[in-house]
Protein backbone atom coordinates (compact mmCIF):
# COMPACT_ATOMS: atom_id res chain seq x y z
CA UNK A 1 0.00 0.00 0.00
CA UNK A 2 2.71 2.36 0.79
CA UNK A 3 4.50 1.30 -2.35
CA UNK A 4 1.79 2.32 -4.15
CA UNK A 5 1.23 5.88 -2.49
CA UNK A 6 5.09 6.28 -3.38
CA UNK A 7 4.56 5.39 -7.23
CA UNK A 8 1.47 7.65 -7.13
CA UNK A 9 3.76 10.64 -5.88
CA UNK A 10 6.33 9.78 -8.30
CA UNK A 11 4.06 9.61 -11.11
CA UNK A 12 2.61 12.90 -10.22
CA UNK A 13 6.08 14.48 -9.66
CA UNK A 14 6.90 13.14 -13.32
CA UNK A 15 3.54 14.94 -14.81
CA UNK A 16 5.43 17.98 -14.54
CA UNK A 17 9.31 16.86 -15.08
CA UNK A 18 10.01 15.23 -18.33
CA UNK A 19 13.47 14.02 -16.81
CA UNK A 20 11.76 13.01 -13.41
CA UNK A 21 9.61 10.49 -16.20
CA UNK A 22 12.45 9.29 -18.20
CA UNK A 23 13.88 8.42 -14.53
CA UNK A 24 10.34 6.42 -13.75
CA UNK A 25 10.50 4.76 -16.69
CA UNK A 26 13.76 3.81 -16.09
CA UNK A 27 13.14 2.31 -12.92
CA UNK A 28 10.11 0.68 -14.28
CA UNK A 29 11.79 -0.55 -17.70
CA UNK A 30 11.60 -4.49 -16.35
CA UNK A 31 7.70 -3.93 -16.32
CA UNK A 32 7.21 -2.53 -19.46
CA UNK A 33 8.90 -5.31 -21.01
CA UNK A 34 7.15 -7.51 -19.51
CA UNK A 35 4.21 -6.09 -20.29
CA UNK A 36 5.40 -5.58 -24.11
CA UNK A 37 6.64 -10.02 -24.04
CA UNK A 38 3.46 -10.55 -22.69
CA UNK A 39 1.54 -8.57 -25.48
CA UNK A 40 3.88 -10.14 -27.95
CA UNK A 41 3.92 -13.68 -26.75
CA UNK A 42 7.47 -13.68 -27.20
CA UNK A 43 11.02 -12.64 -25.41
CA UNK A 44 11.85 -8.81 -27.09
CA UNK A 45 14.97 -8.35 -28.70
CA UNK A 46 15.67 -5.14 -27.20
CA UNK A 47 18.21 -3.85 -30.19
CA UNK A 48 15.30 -4.24 -33.02
CA UNK A 49 12.46 -3.79 -31.43
CA UNK A 50 10.19 -0.87 -32.26
CA UNK A 51 7.36 -2.50 -29.68
CA UNK A 52 9.56 -1.58 -26.77
CA UNK A 53 9.88 1.84 -27.94
CA UNK A 54 6.24 1.96 -28.32
CA UNK A 55 5.62 0.54 -25.17
CA UNK A 56 7.54 3.16 -23.24
CA UNK A 57 5.73 6.16 -24.91
CA UNK A 58 2.53 4.60 -23.94
CA UNK A 59 4.30 4.55 -20.40
CA UNK A 60 4.98 7.90 -21.02
CA UNK A 61 1.44 8.56 -21.58
CA UNK A 62 0.00 6.85 -18.67
CA UNK A 63 2.03 8.84 -16.60
CA UNK A 64 0.93 12.47 -18.01
CA UNK A 65 -2.61 11.18 -18.13
CA UNK A 66 -2.91 8.99 -14.82
CA UNK A 67 -5.49 10.67 -12.07
CA UNK A 68 -5.68 9.02 -8.46
CA UNK A 69 -9.22 8.57 -9.20
CA UNK A 70 -8.49 5.87 -11.93
CA UNK A 71 -7.60 3.20 -9.67
CA UNK A 72 -4.32 2.08 -9.44
CA UNK A 73 -0.86 3.04 -11.57
CA UNK A 74 0.72 -0.08 -12.53
CA UNK A 75 -2.97 -1.33 -14.08
CA UNK A 76 -3.72 1.66 -15.56
CA UNK A 77 -0.36 1.68 -17.63
CA UNK A 78 -0.46 -1.84 -18.69
CA UNK A 79 -3.74 -1.22 -20.24
CA UNK A 80 -2.17 2.24 -21.90
CA UNK A 81 0.29 0.00 -22.98
CA UNK A 82 -1.68 -2.75 -24.30
CA UNK A 83 -3.69 -0.61 -26.41
CA UNK A 84 -1.05 1.32 -28.17
CA UNK A 85 0.58 -1.62 -28.83
CA UNK A 86 -2.67 -3.26 -30.58
CA UNK A 87 -3.11 0.62 -32.85
CA UNK A 88 0.71 -0.23 -33.80
CA UNK A 89 -0.30 -3.81 -35.24
CA UNK A 90 -3.05 -2.29 -36.59
CA UNK A 91 -1.24 -0.18 -38.52
CA UNK A 92 1.39 -2.30 -39.50
CA UNK A 93 -0.70 -4.82 -40.94
CA UNK A 94 -1.55 -2.67 -43.62
CA UNK A 95 2.29 -2.73 -44.71
CA UNK A 96 2.55 -6.20 -44.64
CA UNK A 97 3.59 -7.74 -47.54
CA UNK A 98 5.97 -4.90 -48.24
CA UNK A 99 10.00 -5.28 -48.11
CA UNK A 100 11.56 -3.81 -45.60
CA UNK A 101 14.66 -2.03 -45.93
CA UNK A 102 16.18 -3.73 -42.98
CA UNK A 103 15.82 -6.65 -45.02
CA UNK A 104 19.37 -8.59 -45.31
CA UNK A 105 20.21 -8.67 -49.46
CA UNK A 106 21.99 -11.68 -49.37
CA UNK A 107 21.82 -15.24 -47.16
CA UNK A 108 24.14 -13.95 -44.47
CA UNK A 109 23.25 -12.41 -41.65
CA UNK A 110 26.07 -9.77 -41.64
CA UNK A 111 25.38 -8.97 -44.93
CA UNK A 112 24.29 -5.36 -46.46
CA UNK A 113 20.97 -4.06 -45.58
CA UNK A 114 18.37 -3.39 -48.81
CA UNK A 115 18.23 0.64 -47.21
CA UNK A 116 22.01 0.33 -47.46
CA UNK A 117 21.64 -0.34 -50.79
CA UNK A 118 19.72 2.47 -51.58
CA UNK A 119 21.15 4.78 -49.77
CA UNK A 120 24.72 3.77 -51.24
CA UNK A 121 22.99 4.40 -54.73
CA UNK A 122 22.30 7.73 -53.31
CA UNK A 123 25.56 8.36 -52.27
CA UNK A 124 26.15 7.59 -49.05
CA UNK A 125 28.62 10.12 -47.88
CA UNK A 126 27.07 13.02 -48.82
CA UNK A 127 23.42 11.46 -46.86
CA UNK A 128 26.41 10.83 -43.67
CA UNK A 129 27.88 14.47 -43.91
CA UNK A 130 24.47 15.89 -43.88
CA UNK A 131 23.35 14.09 -40.84
CA UNK A 132 26.58 14.81 -39.24
CA UNK A 133 26.07 18.91 -40.43
CA UNK A 134 22.37 18.91 -39.22
CA UNK A 135 23.57 17.26 -36.02
CA UNK A 136 25.93 19.79 -35.30
CA UNK A 137 23.47 22.58 -36.03
CA UNK A 138 21.16 21.07 -33.41
CA UNK A 139 23.56 20.83 -30.83
CA UNK A 140 24.08 24.70 -31.54
CA UNK A 141 20.84 25.52 -31.26
CA UNK A 142 20.29 23.46 -28.17
CA UNK A 143 23.48 25.42 -26.76
CA UNK A 144 21.96 28.72 -27.42
CA UNK A 145 18.39 27.53 -25.87
CA UNK A 146 20.33 26.60 -23.01
CA UNK A 147 21.04 30.38 -22.59
CA UNK A 148 17.61 31.47 -23.04
CA UNK A 149 17.01 28.34 -19.89
CA UNK A 150 15.10 26.45 -22.32
CA UNK A 151 15.33 23.06 -23.80
CA UNK A 152 13.91 20.81 -26.55
CA UNK A 153 11.43 19.14 -24.70
CA UNK A 154 10.05 22.85 -22.94
CA UNK A 155 9.60 23.57 -26.51
CA UNK A 156 7.58 20.62 -27.58
CA UNK A 157 5.77 21.19 -24.17
CA UNK A 158 5.41 24.81 -25.02
CA UNK A 159 4.28 23.85 -28.76
CA UNK A 160 0.73 25.21 -29.88
CA UNK A 161 -1.19 22.53 -30.57
CA UNK A 162 -4.46 24.77 -32.14
CA UNK A 163 -3.35 24.74 -35.96
CA UNK A 164 -5.13 28.59 -35.94
CA UNK A 165 -2.43 29.63 -32.81
CA UNK A 166 0.51 27.55 -34.85
CA UNK A 167 -0.21 29.91 -37.93
CA UNK A 168 0.01 32.80 -35.57
CA UNK A 169 3.55 31.48 -34.41
CA UNK A 170 4.28 30.70 -38.05
CA UNK A 171 3.39 34.52 -38.77
CA UNK A 172 6.16 36.01 -36.55
CA UNK A 173 8.38 33.67 -37.33
CA UNK A 174 8.28 35.19 -41.26
CA UNK A 175 8.09 38.63 -40.02
CA UNK A 176 11.04 38.14 -38.06
CA UNK A 177 13.30 36.83 -40.44
CA UNK A 178 12.86 39.84 -42.51
CA UNK A 179 13.65 41.91 -40.06
CA UNK A 180 17.21 41.27 -38.54
CA UNK A 181 17.44 44.10 -36.33
CA UNK A 182 14.67 42.78 -34.63
CA UNK A 183 16.92 39.48 -34.37
CA UNK A 184 19.60 41.65 -33.13
CA UNK A 185 17.94 42.84 -30.53
CA UNK A 186 16.49 39.78 -29.29
CA UNK A 187 19.64 37.92 -29.38
CA UNK A 188 21.52 41.16 -27.12
CA UNK A 189 18.82 41.38 -24.68
CA UNK A 190 17.72 37.82 -24.71
CA UNK A 191 13.97 39.19 -24.14
CA UNK A 192 11.08 38.46 -26.54
CA UNK A 193 9.85 41.33 -28.07
CA UNK A 194 6.63 40.74 -27.63
CA UNK A 195 4.79 44.16 -28.25
CA UNK A 196 6.78 44.95 -31.19
CA UNK A 197 5.97 41.40 -32.46
CA UNK A 198 2.21 41.55 -31.32
CA UNK A 199 1.82 45.08 -33.14
CA UNK A 200 3.45 43.96 -36.94
CA UNK A 201 2.00 40.99 -36.53
CA UNK A 202 -1.03 41.65 -35.43
CA UNK A 203 -1.38 38.67 -33.03
CA UNK A 204 -2.71 38.78 -29.67
CA UNK A 205 0.00 39.70 -27.08
CA UNK A 206 -1.40 36.72 -24.75
CA UNK A 207 -0.63 34.18 -27.43
CA UNK A 208 2.83 35.14 -27.82
CA UNK A 209 3.58 35.19 -24.00
CA UNK A 210 1.83 32.03 -23.73
CA UNK A 211 4.25 30.58 -26.30
CA UNK A 212 7.21 32.28 -25.35
CA UNK A 213 9.29 28.94 -25.69
CA UNK A 214 8.51 27.88 -28.41
CA UNK A 215 8.72 31.31 -30.41
CA UNK A 216 12.12 31.52 -28.59
CA UNK A 217 13.32 28.54 -30.65
CA UNK A 218 11.67 29.92 -33.68
CA UNK A 219 13.25 33.06 -33.58
CA UNK A 220 16.61 31.52 -33.15
CA UNK A 221 15.88 29.18 -36.10
CA UNK A 222 15.87 32.69 -37.74
CA UNK A 223 19.07 33.67 -36.93
CA UNK A 224 22.07 33.20 -39.06
CA UNK A 225 24.01 29.61 -38.50
CA UNK A 226 20.98 27.29 -38.88
CA UNK A 227 20.29 27.04 -43.00
CA UNK A 228 19.72 22.84 -42.77
CA UNK A 229 17.15 23.55 -40.44
CA UNK A 230 15.70 26.55 -42.09
CA UNK A 231 15.37 24.33 -45.45
CA UNK A 232 13.36 21.87 -43.21
CA UNK A 233 11.06 24.62 -42.59
CA UNK A 234 11.12 26.08 -45.97
CA UNK A 235 7.25 25.66 -45.97
CA UNK A 236 6.69 27.86 -43.37
CA UNK A 237 9.09 30.31 -44.33
CA UNK A 238 7.48 30.74 -47.77
CA UNK A 239 3.99 31.04 -46.36
CA UNK A 240 3.78 27.85 -47.74
CA UNK A 241 1.01 26.52 -45.50
CA UNK A 242 -2.74 27.19 -46.14
CA UNK A 243 -3.86 29.18 -43.18
CA UNK B 1 5.81 14.68 -43.86
CA UNK B 2 9.28 14.71 -42.55
CA UNK B 3 10.35 14.52 -38.81
CA UNK B 4 13.80 16.00 -37.83
CA UNK B 5 15.26 14.50 -34.88
CA UNK B 6 15.86 17.23 -32.50
CA UNK B 7 17.04 15.41 -29.17
CA UNK B 8 16.65 11.74 -27.85
CA UNK B 9 15.73 10.47 -24.46
CA UNK B 10 15.39 6.79 -23.03
CA UNK B 11 11.50 6.66 -23.47
CA UNK B 12 11.48 9.56 -26.01
CA UNK B 13 12.56 11.75 -28.54
CA UNK B 14 11.56 15.32 -29.71
CA UNK B 15 11.34 15.70 -33.40
CA UNK B 16 10.52 18.83 -35.46
CA UNK B 17 8.14 18.42 -38.29
CA UNK B 18 8.28 20.47 -41.73
CA UNK B 19 5.32 22.82 -40.11
CA UNK B 20 7.29 23.65 -37.32
CA UNK B 21 6.18 22.04 -34.57
CA UNK B 22 7.98 20.53 -32.18
CA UNK B 23 6.79 17.22 -31.03
CA UNK B 24 7.22 13.80 -28.78
CA UNK B 25 7.36 10.53 -30.29
CA UNK B 26 8.17 7.12 -29.22
CA UNK B 27 12.35 6.55 -29.54
CA UNK B 28 12.88 3.77 -31.78
CA UNK B 29 16.32 3.81 -31.93
CA UNK B 30 16.56 7.48 -33.11
CA UNK B 31 20.15 9.48 -33.12
CA UNK B 32 20.02 13.38 -33.27
CA UNK B 33 20.11 14.89 -36.90
CA UNK B 34 18.01 12.06 -38.20
CA UNK B 35 15.10 12.36 -41.11
CA UNK B 36 12.12 10.25 -40.30
CA UNK B 37 9.01 9.77 -41.75
CA UNK B 38 6.45 7.68 -39.54
CA UNK B 39 7.12 8.25 -36.47
CA UNK B 40 4.91 7.08 -33.24
CA UNK B 41 3.90 10.46 -32.11
CA UNK B 42 2.90 10.81 -28.30
CA UNK B 43 -0.31 11.28 -27.49
CA UNK B 44 -2.05 14.44 -25.43
CA UNK B 45 -3.28 12.93 -22.61
CA UNK B 46 -6.05 16.22 -22.82
CA UNK B 47 -7.14 15.54 -26.31
CA UNK B 48 -9.10 12.52 -26.19
CA UNK B 49 -10.93 14.57 -23.26
CA UNK B 50 -11.36 17.75 -25.11
CA UNK B 51 -12.71 15.82 -27.66
CA UNK B 52 -15.22 13.94 -25.94
CA UNK B 53 -16.06 16.78 -24.36
CA UNK B 54 -16.56 18.82 -27.99
CA UNK B 55 -18.60 15.44 -28.86
CA UNK B 56 -20.78 15.21 -25.52
CA UNK B 57 -21.18 19.25 -25.99
CA UNK B 58 -22.43 19.40 -29.44
CA UNK B 59 -24.73 15.92 -28.77
CA UNK B 60 -26.45 18.16 -26.19
CA UNK B 61 -26.11 21.27 -28.57
CA UNK B 62 -28.34 18.96 -30.75
CA UNK B 63 -30.76 17.53 -28.54
CA UNK B 64 -31.31 20.90 -27.06
CA UNK B 65 -32.01 22.37 -30.62
CA UNK B 66 -33.95 19.23 -31.20
CA UNK B 67 -36.68 19.44 -28.48
CA UNK B 68 -36.54 23.36 -28.75
CA UNK B 69 -37.88 22.27 -32.00
CA UNK B 70 -40.40 19.54 -31.69
CA UNK B 71 -41.94 21.49 -28.67
CA UNK B 72 -42.26 24.20 -31.42
CA UNK B 73 -43.84 21.76 -33.75
CA UNK B 74 -45.97 20.62 -30.57
CA UNK B 75 -47.26 23.86 -29.52
CA UNK B 76 -48.06 24.64 -33.54
CA UNK B 77 -49.25 21.23 -34.27
CA UNK B 78 -50.25 18.53 -31.50
CA UNK B 79 -51.81 21.07 -28.90
CA UNK B 80 -55.77 21.52 -29.07
CA UNK B 81 -55.67 25.33 -29.51
CA UNK B 82 -59.51 25.89 -30.63
CA UNK B 83 -63.17 23.32 -30.66
CA UNK B 84 -65.62 23.69 -33.13
CA UNK B 85 -68.83 22.17 -32.35
CA UNK B 86 -71.11 21.50 -35.28
CA UNK B 87 -74.47 20.77 -34.25
CA UNK B 88 -77.28 20.02 -36.62
CA UNK B 89 -78.66 18.20 -34.62
CA UNK B 90 -75.95 15.27 -34.74
CA UNK B 91 -73.59 17.22 -32.49
CA UNK B 92 -69.74 16.74 -33.85
CA UNK B 93 -66.62 18.43 -31.92
CA UNK B 94 -63.60 19.24 -34.21
CA UNK B 95 -60.27 19.59 -32.47
CA UNK B 96 -58.45 22.61 -33.72
CA UNK B 97 -54.25 23.42 -33.36
CA UNK B 98 -52.86 26.20 -33.50
CA UNK B 99 -52.19 26.13 -37.09
CA UNK B 100 -55.75 25.62 -37.71
CA UNK B 101 -55.67 22.65 -38.49
CA UNK B 102 -58.23 19.35 -37.37
CA UNK B 103 -56.82 17.49 -35.88
CA UNK B 104 -59.56 15.40 -33.97
CA UNK B 105 -63.21 15.17 -34.63
CA UNK B 106 -65.44 13.42 -31.72
CA UNK B 107 -69.57 12.96 -31.92
CA UNK B 108 -70.85 14.43 -28.61
CA UNK B 109 -74.22 12.38 -28.92
CA UNK B 110 -75.46 9.47 -30.34
CA UNK B 111 -76.52 10.34 -34.01
CA UNK B 112 -72.77 12.39 -33.84
CA UNK B 113 -71.53 9.48 -33.35
CA UNK B 114 -73.60 7.86 -35.88
CA UNK B 115 -72.28 10.32 -38.36
CA UNK B 116 -68.62 9.70 -38.22
CA UNK B 117 -69.09 5.86 -38.59
CA UNK B 118 -66.70 4.70 -41.40
CA UNK B 119 -66.11 8.76 -41.99
CA UNK B 120 -62.47 9.13 -42.30
CA UNK B 121 -60.93 12.80 -42.38
CA UNK B 122 -59.51 13.27 -45.55
CA UNK B 123 -58.08 16.77 -44.79
CA UNK B 124 -56.71 18.81 -42.07
CA UNK B 125 -58.91 21.74 -43.38
CA UNK B 126 -61.56 22.68 -41.04
CA UNK B 127 -63.54 24.46 -43.91
CA UNK B 128 -63.55 20.57 -45.83
CA UNK B 129 -63.86 18.79 -42.77
CA UNK B 130 -67.04 20.78 -41.82
CA UNK B 131 -68.36 20.58 -45.38
CA UNK B 132 -67.70 16.69 -45.49
CA UNK B 133 -69.97 16.66 -42.07
CA UNK B 134 -72.77 18.66 -43.57
CA UNK B 135 -72.48 16.62 -46.60
CA UNK B 136 -72.54 13.32 -44.43
CA UNK B 137 -75.39 14.51 -42.67
CA UNK B 138 -77.54 15.35 -45.77
CA UNK B 139 -77.03 12.06 -46.96
CA UNK B 140 -77.93 10.59 -43.90
CA UNK B 141 -80.90 12.38 -43.68
CA UNK B 142 -79.95 14.60 -40.48
CA UNK B 143 -80.19 17.96 -42.71
CA UNK B 144 -82.53 18.51 -45.12
CA UNK B 145 -84.01 21.79 -46.43
CA UNK B 146 -85.00 24.67 -43.67
CA UNK B 147 -83.12 23.32 -41.09
CA UNK B 148 -80.71 25.04 -39.09
CA UNK B 149 -76.70 24.40 -38.65
CA UNK B 150 -75.22 25.93 -35.37
CA UNK B 151 -71.24 25.86 -34.85
CA UNK B 152 -69.93 26.89 -31.38
CA UNK B 153 -66.10 27.84 -31.45
CA UNK B 154 -64.32 28.06 -28.84
CA UNK B 155 -61.55 30.04 -29.62
CA UNK B 156 -58.97 31.54 -27.22
CA UNK B 157 -59.30 34.88 -28.30
CA UNK B 158 -61.75 37.06 -30.19
CA UNK B 159 -59.78 37.43 -33.34
CA UNK B 160 -59.65 33.94 -33.96
CA UNK B 161 -62.94 33.43 -33.39
CA UNK B 162 -63.75 35.99 -35.81
CA UNK B 163 -61.49 34.56 -38.43
CA UNK B 164 -62.80 31.18 -38.13
CA UNK B 165 -66.52 32.26 -38.19
CA UNK B 166 -66.02 34.84 -40.81
CA UNK B 167 -64.79 32.17 -43.31
CA UNK B 168 -66.92 29.08 -41.86
CA UNK B 169 -69.80 31.30 -42.44
CA UNK B 170 -68.81 32.23 -46.08
CA UNK B 171 -67.66 28.80 -47.07
CA UNK B 172 -70.73 27.07 -46.09
CA UNK B 173 -73.13 29.78 -47.61
CA UNK B 174 -70.75 29.47 -50.99
CA UNK B 175 -71.37 25.43 -50.17
CA UNK B 176 -74.89 25.41 -49.55
CA UNK B 177 -75.91 28.26 -51.84
CA UNK B 178 -77.28 25.60 -54.29
CA UNK B 179 -77.69 22.45 -52.66
CA UNK B 180 -80.24 23.27 -49.71
CA UNK B 181 -81.63 26.12 -47.92
CA UNK B 182 -80.19 26.36 -44.42
CA UNK B 183 -79.75 28.46 -41.33
CA UNK B 184 -76.19 28.92 -40.53
CA UNK B 185 -75.75 30.33 -37.02
CA UNK B 186 -71.97 30.87 -35.35
CA UNK B 187 -71.54 31.55 -31.67
CA UNK B 188 -68.87 31.85 -29.78
CA UNK B 189 -68.87 29.01 -27.19
CA UNK B 190 -69.44 29.74 -23.44
CA UNK B 191 -68.72 33.09 -24.03
CA UNK B 192 -71.09 36.44 -23.73
CA UNK B 193 -73.40 36.67 -26.35
CA UNK B 194 -71.48 36.92 -29.87
CA UNK B 195 -72.31 35.58 -33.10
CA UNK B 196 -70.72 36.15 -36.42
CA UNK B 197 -72.86 38.32 -38.98
CA UNK B 198 -74.45 37.18 -41.87
CA UNK B 199 -72.14 37.68 -44.71
CA UNK B 200 -73.76 40.62 -46.44
CA UNK B 201 -74.91 39.99 -50.19
CA UNK B 202 -77.47 42.96 -50.45
CA UNK B 203 -78.84 45.81 -48.54
CA UNK B 204 -80.00 44.14 -45.37
CA UNK B 205 -83.43 44.56 -44.79
CA UNK B 206 -84.65 43.89 -41.08
CA UNK B 207 -86.24 41.31 -40.40
CA UNK B 208 -90.10 41.85 -39.58
CA UNK B 209 -90.89 41.51 -36.12
CA UNK B 210 -93.14 38.52 -35.24
CA UNK B 211 -96.03 38.92 -32.79
CA UNK B 212 -97.58 35.66 -31.77
CA UNK B 213 -101.11 35.77 -30.17
CA UNK B 214 -102.17 32.00 -29.24
CA UNK B 215 -104.21 30.25 -31.43
CA UNK B 216 -103.44 32.47 -34.02
CA UNK B 217 -101.12 32.47 -37.00
CA UNK B 218 -97.90 34.71 -36.09
CA UNK B 219 -98.20 38.38 -37.54
CA UNK B 220 -95.18 39.69 -39.40
CA UNK B 221 -95.35 43.72 -38.87
CA UNK B 222 -91.67 45.48 -39.97
CA UNK B 223 -90.08 47.44 -37.48
CA UNK B 224 -91.24 50.85 -39.47
CA UNK B 225 -94.56 50.06 -39.06
CA UNK B 226 -94.41 48.89 -35.76
CA UNK B 227 -93.04 51.96 -34.35
CA UNK B 228 -95.46 54.25 -36.25
CA UNK B 229 -97.95 52.51 -34.36
CA UNK B 230 -99.87 55.10 -32.10
CA UNK B 231 -99.06 55.11 -28.79
CA UNK B 232 -102.32 53.63 -27.07
CA UNK B 233 -103.02 56.42 -24.61
CA UNK B 234 -100.78 59.71 -25.79
CA UNK B 235 -102.28 61.88 -22.72
CA UNK B 236 -100.96 58.89 -20.05
CA UNK B 237 -97.96 58.38 -18.90
CA UNK B 238 -95.99 54.77 -19.44
CA UNK B 239 -95.34 53.42 -16.58
CA UNK B 240 -91.93 51.88 -14.88
CA UNK B 241 -91.70 48.21 -16.23
CA UNK B 242 -91.60 46.01 -13.82
CA UNK B 243 -89.97 42.36 -14.98
CA UNK B 244 -92.03 40.17 -13.06
CA UNK B 245 -95.40 41.56 -11.93
CA UNK B 246 -95.11 41.51 -8.49
CA UNK B 247 -97.60 38.76 -8.28
CA UNK B 248 -95.69 36.78 -10.29
CA UNK B 249 -92.65 36.38 -7.99
CA UNK B 250 -91.84 32.91 -6.48
CA UNK B 251 -94.37 31.40 -9.09
CA UNK B 252 -93.02 28.49 -11.40
CA UNK B 253 -91.76 28.79 -15.07
CA UNK B 254 -94.51 26.81 -16.10
CA UNK B 255 -96.88 29.09 -13.87
CA UNK B 256 -95.26 31.73 -15.14
CA UNK B 257 -95.94 30.59 -18.56
CA UNK B 258 -99.79 29.82 -18.38
CA UNK B 259 -100.39 32.94 -16.44
CA UNK B 260 -99.05 35.39 -19.27
CA UNK B 261 -100.65 33.14 -22.25
CA UNK B 262 -103.73 33.85 -20.22
CA UNK B 263 -103.25 37.30 -20.83
CA UNK B 264 -101.60 38.01 -24.13
CA UNK B 265 -104.86 35.71 -25.59
CA UNK B 266 -106.51 38.83 -23.37
CA UNK B 267 -104.45 41.45 -24.49
CA UNK B 268 -104.27 41.19 -28.64
CA UNK B 269 -102.88 44.73 -28.96
CA UNK B 270 -99.93 44.69 -26.63
CA UNK B 271 -97.37 45.26 -29.04
CA UNK B 272 -96.69 48.98 -28.10
CA UNK B 273 -94.76 47.75 -25.39
CA UNK B 274 -92.42 45.67 -27.78
CA UNK B 275 -91.31 49.01 -29.67
CA UNK B 276 -88.74 49.69 -27.89
CA UNK B 277 -87.24 46.18 -28.15
CA UNK B 278 -87.23 44.91 -31.49
CA UNK B 279 -86.23 41.39 -32.20
CA UNK B 280 -86.60 39.66 -29.64
CA UNK B 281 -85.75 36.35 -31.13
CA UNK B 282 -81.85 37.78 -32.31
CA UNK B 283 -81.43 38.48 -28.42
CA UNK B 284 -83.07 35.36 -27.13
CA UNK B 285 -80.25 33.39 -29.65
CA UNK B 286 -77.61 35.58 -28.21
CA UNK B 287 -78.30 34.15 -24.67
CA UNK B 288 -77.63 30.88 -23.50
CA UNK B 289 -81.43 29.83 -24.45
CA UNK B 290 -81.14 28.96 -28.32
CA UNK B 291 -82.09 25.32 -29.31
CA UNK B 292 -80.26 23.01 -30.52
CA UNK B 293 -83.02 20.67 -30.71
CA UNK B 294 -84.63 18.29 -28.68
CA UNK B 295 -82.32 15.89 -26.93
CA UNK B 296 -79.45 17.91 -28.03
CA UNK B 297 -76.18 17.54 -25.26
CA UNK B 298 -76.45 21.56 -25.46
CA UNK B 299 -80.21 22.14 -24.89
CA UNK B 300 -81.13 23.15 -21.87
CA UNK B 301 -84.55 22.95 -21.47
CA UNK B 302 -85.39 26.21 -22.94
CA UNK B 303 -87.03 26.88 -26.14
CA UNK B 304 -86.19 30.35 -27.48
CA UNK B 305 -89.16 30.64 -29.31
CA UNK B 306 -91.47 30.96 -26.68
CA UNK B 307 -88.60 32.10 -23.94
CA UNK B 308 -88.48 35.35 -25.75
CA UNK B 309 -92.03 36.25 -24.23
CA UNK B 310 -90.49 35.84 -20.68
CA UNK B 311 -87.94 37.85 -21.69
CA UNK B 312 -86.89 40.44 -18.65
CA UNK B 313 -87.04 43.26 -21.04
CA UNK B 314 -90.49 42.29 -22.70
CA UNK B 315 -92.36 44.65 -20.29
CA UNK B 316 -95.08 41.66 -19.55
CA UNK B 317 -95.78 43.97 -16.27
CA UNK B 318 -97.20 46.86 -18.32
CA UNK B 319 -100.39 44.65 -20.19
CA UNK B 320 -102.35 45.05 -17.00
CA UNK B 321 -102.27 48.80 -17.57
CA UNK B 322 -104.08 48.22 -20.96
CA UNK B 323 -107.04 46.30 -20.13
Amino acid sequence: MNEEHVLVSQVYKAKEDMEAADRLIGAYLPFIKSETAKYLKRPLIEENDDELSIAMIAFHEAIRGYAKGRGAFLPFASMLIKSRLTDHMRREKRHRGHLSLDLPIGEAEDGDTLGMQLSAGENGQEAYASRDATRAEIEELARQLMDFGVSFTDVAENCPRQRRTLYACQKVMEYAKGSPELLEEFLRTRRLPAVRLSKECHVDKKTLERHRKYLVALLLICTNGYEIIRGHLKHVLRGGTDR
Amino acid sequence: MKYIIMECHTSYAVLLDEEGRFCKAANCGYQVGQTVEIPVLMRDPGMGKRIRLRAVMGIAAAAACFLLAFTGYCRGYLVRDTFICLTINPSVRMELNRKGQVIHVAGVNEDGRKLLEGYRQASKDRLVVTKELIGRAMDMGYLSAGGKIVLDIDAPDEAVFRKYGVELRAGLEEYLDEVLEVEIKIFRYDHEAEEIPVTPKEEAVPPPVEIKIEGKEPVGLPPEAIQELPAPDAGTEQPQQDPVPPEYEGSSDSDQRERSAGEKAATPESSPDYNGNPGHEERSDYGSGFDYGEGSDYDNGSDYGESSYYNGDSGYGSHSDYE
